[in-house]
């Protein structure tokens, strides 16, 4: 069963977070599937793989109108974020806009050949859900997709940060979506950001970009979400880490065997 | 329109369908070996072709040389590569090979398009009431429909395949007749030719060597042919039975 989570809550605008199978299979990363209503407008944010679908959908439409799904948005290219891509066109509202970085266009068309993509330039963009709810799609090129982008809602303050800030978790484990100690937390995000990651530039350009924003809720695709002080302290830590972990195979890789 | 998920699809009803669904996936897996089986034996078809056709065209030469000697074993040559055009002919308009394969392929990506759409109608199930679940549902069905479509297309696609180069199995085998009555005539109008005697022999003794090639090609082909056929029969009665189950009804 895929549990559902309200990350935050205000009338019609809602954020919500569809996540920790418990019927998945252990073989797929656990995956974080959040959808954004205001105004009976709904866009899903990285909807997810294609094995997740059945269990996504179920867990849904318990508190979704599918109908209202608008817009899908793909952070990037990978597969769990969006191989499902072609069963979520079949159930949303016909015509919905599915927006992906402009840069992989055509490589999400392998998933789904039949789907109209609205492209998202480097720069980002931004799209309403109601007259007040505005979502802005913000560049994390690099990090780790060479086009990747975070969604931003300026009013619940909430930042869907993709991949930034994922932890892989033990599976099984049924647990809260918060984290509560976020020292006791590192230890699942930094194998995952030191390999994952690759540009230390493209690191400290996001951090700048975002540094300013008032986050309350950093919500990532896989693992759990930050509030509050944690937000900021996951930024700091992410600032100092040491990345692109991969480069020292280089170095130790068969390449350099005499 | 209206969905009403209990009382036309049950849970267990959804269930025997996913069954179905499964068991269509594995005919069709079953059926990836004969396909290729098919395609390998016929890709054989093109070369034989061409080697007859050279043979035949050498063999009219040589009576030609022979004279009014060779006049019988021109006629024979002649008819032969009327065979042959024929032949190429057909292989060139056929289709099929190439769909075989393409067909196979769509339709298991469809078909495990339409598995999960039948995983998340069977967890809806009965646990959802109103208008959500109206919406669920209906967005389900609709899918569900349209990828059903597109296994029944492709499917419909696969037999038109199938039947295609079994058309052509079937020349190839009229041909082979043809050509083998053919290569005893020359052999025997050999004898006639004097000097050209074992010239004609050979051409004789050559010809029937390919017709034989021919022959064993496409008794793997029509063997194959068959199997893939009876395959797709049961999926079409299989697909006929899925689409009489869980409709939409008008309110
Ligand atoms: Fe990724
Ligand atoms: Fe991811």
């Amino acid at each position: 069963m895929m549990r559902c989570f309200t990350l935050y809550s205000e009338g019609s605008h809602r954020w919500l977070l569809f996540g920790q199978d418990t019927d998945a299979n252990e073989a797929a990363v656990d995956t974080n599937q959040v959808a954004v209503s205001a105004n009976g407008s709904t866009m899903l944010l990285d909807p997810g793989g294609m094995e997740l679908f059945p269990a996504a959908m179920g867990a849904l439409v318990h508190e979704i109108d599918i109908a209202t799904v608008h817009n899908l948005f793909l952070s990037h290219q990978d597969p769990d974020i969006g191989s499902a891509l072609p069963l979520w066109r079949q159930v949303v509202a016909p015509g919905a806009a599915i927006h992906v970085p402009e840069l992989w266009t055509g490589y999400i068309a392998h998933f789904d050949t039949d789907a109209v993509l609205s492209p998202i330039p480097d720069e980002g963009g931004e799209v309403a859900l109601s007259n007040q709810v505005k979502l802005r799609f913000l560049p994390a090129h690099y990090l780790h997709s060479s086009a990747a982008f975070c969604v931003y809602d300026p009013i619940a303050r909430v930042l869907f940060s993709g991949d930034i800030g994922a932890a892989l978790l033990p599976a099984g484990a049924t647990r809260d979506i918060w984290v509560h100690d976020f020292a006791a937390h590192i230890q699942h995000m930094a194998g995952f950001h030191r390999r994952y990651l690759g540009s230390r530039e493209a690191r400290d350009a996001w951090i700048q970009s975002v540094m300013h924003l008032p986050i309350d809720i950093l919500v990532p695709q896989h693992g759990l979400a930050l509030r509050g002080q944690d937000v900021m302290r996951f930024l700091d830590w992410l600032s100092g880490l040491s990345i692109a972990s991969g480069l020292d195979a280089y170095r130790r890789g068969i390449a350099s065997r005499p | 329109m209206s969905f009403n998920p209990t009382p036309h699809r049950t849970i267990a009803g959804i269930k025997r369908y996913q069954g179905v669904l499964r068991q269509i996936e594995t005919s069709v897996l079953r059926m990836l070996p004969e396909v290729t089986r098919i395609n390998s034996a016929m890709s054989k078809l093109a070369g034989l072709s061409e080697d007859l056709r050279i043979l035949s065209l050498n063999a009219e030469l040589a009576a030609g040389r022979a004279g009014t000697r060779g006049a019988s074993v021109r006629a024979l040559t002649q008819y032969t590569r009327g065979l042959v055009r024929r032949l190429l002919e057909l292989n060139e308009n056929t289709a099929g090979q190439i769909g075989l394969y393409r067909q196979c392929a769509s339709s298991l990506l469809f078909l495990r398009h339409l598995r999960q759409v039948e995983i998340a109608s069977a967890r809806l199930g009965t646990a959802l009431q109103g208008g959500t679940a109206q919406h669920a549902g209906l967005a389900l069905e609709q899918a569900r429909r349209h990828y059903l479509d597109q296994v029944v297309t492709n499917v419909e696609g696969l037999l038109r395949a199938i039947t295609d180069v079994a058309r052509l199995v079937r020349v190839v085998d009229d041909v082979v007749g043809q050509a083998e009555s053919i290569a005893t005539n020359i052999a025997t109008e050999a004898v006639t030719t004097g000097s050209h005697e074992g010239e004609f022999v050979a051409v004789a003794e050559t010809m029937r060597r390919y017709v034989e090639e021919l022959r064993t090609m496409n008794d793997r082909s029509a063997k194959a042919i068959r199997l893939s056929e009876k395959g797709c029969r049961r999926m079409r009665e299989a697909l006929a039975g899925l689409e009489r189950q869980g409709t939409v009804v008008a309110a």
